[in-house]
């Protein structure tokens, strides 16, 4: 798949994890990489955009292993966003489902 | 590659796109959680630096602190998004066919905008972004009968003494108005200049074949015609208004500032000017004509080889010499007591 289109879905999916629950970077990258083909290096420029964007916030956690995680949580303007990016994915989709399907 | 590797070269790599220190090391801290929980679920360092990816990739996603790199915006780019640009101090236009049309921002913003019926008649059309520079440029090429095609290149400019204008068009027109700039420098090979209520330091109009129109502008002005005429009305500067025409008429009616003319052939009207210091008017061949200038504080040099030069309103001769061989007149104005100086070696000189 095309990186460029790959990139461009790759916030929708972060909000849309985010939106169940709050996680840290490790475990996004990992969720993200085993269902899209991304390296998942590629979260965290994302993440740090979206922080800067309002998108998510970051807050300290204890670990019971190691060292403190950082954990990221979905503001509500990344609430809105996420609805927003939804709607226009699903609109494209079922425009896209509609030029390709062969009948 | 093992994790220390790959923090170094992630770092090395966020610095060579002048990331800063403080978010550099928030980056890495990001990387060695990573890594840490990576290693306490069994994975070797070597599998977490595979899966990460490639460090150069992965600092190239980070927002860099440098300064946006030069800029391009193609061909179908200036014609259909109408892009807008800030922080410009100088903004240059280059157009071989067609109108320039430079007005006023409403916004901060510059925005261009290229509109032609036919994008085919484009041949190619860039704009270059480099650091405070714009650079544009349009080649057209229109097929056939081109008086029925347009293409314009509409400029517009916000306020501001820092923006500098410089273009050129071989086959067109430049209208400028509505501006405050600091330099303005507009060159047209065959067509026309008009600029209207322009404020700024400098005000370079230079034509081959042509005219040029100025109204309301305050400035210095330079103006250039080979072949054509020059209009001015209502011109202010803080030091110099300097026309020069090779063939041509020059007409101009409120003035202020320094004037110097010098016209090699065709006729030379001034109405109503208040020339600060001096005024220096030489027309080789053709007429001078002088209207109402009671109000000038300085010394007017008016000189023709071969013309009239008239003056009415507000002369008061005072001492003349009979022989035009000598060919000297000095003349004072009714309520000043400055003086004219004016000379023909043939034709007239006719004081009413």
């Amino acid at each position: 798949m095309d990186t460029q289109y790959k990139k461009g879905i790759l916030p929708m999916c972060v909000l849309s994890v985010l939106k169940k629950e709050d996680s840290y970077g490790y475990r996004l990258s990992s969720v993200i990489s085993k269902e899209i083909d991304v390296s998942e290096g590629t979260i965290y420029p994302l993440l740090k955009r979206m922080k800067k964007e309002d998108l998510v916030s970051t807050y300290l956690k204890e670990s019971d292993s190691g060292p403190p995680r950082k954990y990221y949580k979905i503001t509500e303007h990344g609430v809105k966003r996420y609805q927003e990016l939804i709607d226009e994915w699903k609109e494209f989709n079922s425009k896209v489902f509609n030029l390709i399907k062969e009948d | 590659m093992k994790k220390q590797e790959f923090l170094d070269l992630t770092k090395y790599y966020l610095k060579s796109r002048d990331v800063s220190e403080e978010e550099i090391s928030e980056i890495l801290g990001d990387f060695e959680e990573h890594f840490q929980i990576g290693i306490e679920e069994g994975r070797s360092e070597k599998e977490i630096c595979d899966s990460l990816g490639n460090p150069k990739e992965i600092a190239k996603n980070y927002e860099s602190n440098r300064k946006p790199e030069v800029l391009y915006y193609n061909k179908s780019e200036i014609i259909k998004k109408n892009f807008e640009v800030e922080r410009i101090k100088t903004v240059t236009y280059e157009l071989n066919i067609g109108s320039v049309e430079i007005y006023p921002s409403k916004d901060e913003k510059i925005h261009v905008n290229l509109l032609v019926d036919n994008e085919d008649y484009i041949n190619e059309a860039t704009a270059k972004i480099d650091g405070d520079l714009l650079n544009i440029k349009v080649d057209v090429n229109f097929k056939g009968m081109i008086f029925y095609q347009k293409c314009v290149l509409r400029l517009l400019i916000p306020e501001s003494k820092d923006i500098s204008l410089i273009g050129k068009v071989t086959t067109g027109s430049t209208d400028i108005r509505d501006l405050t700039l600091h330099h303005i420098s507009s060159v047209v090979k065959a067509g026309d200049i008009k600029g209207i209520n322009i404020v700024a330091d400098t005000f370079l109009a230079d034509v081959k074949t042509g005219s040029i129109k100025m109204k309301n502008i305050k400035s210095n002005i330079r103006s250039t015609v080979k072949a054509g005429d020059i209009d001015g009305e209502n011109l202010s500067a803080e030091d110099v208004i300097d026309l020069k025409m090779h063939a041509g008429d020059i007409k101009l009616r409120s003035i202020y500032g320094n004037l110097s003319v010098d016209l090699k052939m065709g006729d030379f009207k001034l109405d109503d000017p208040y020339y600060k210091n001096n005024a220096d008017i030489t027309v080789k061949t053709g007429g001078i004509k002088y209207l109402s200038g009671e109000n000038s504080e300085g010394t007017l040099d008016a000189e023709t080889n071969l013309g009239t030069i008239k003056f009415n309103d507000s002369l008061d001769v005072i001492s003349r010499n009979r022989n035009f061989t000598k060919d000297s007149i000095h003349a004072n104005f009714k309520n000043g007591s400055n003086k004219i100086y004016f000379k023909t070696k043939i034709g007239d000189i006719v004081i009413k």
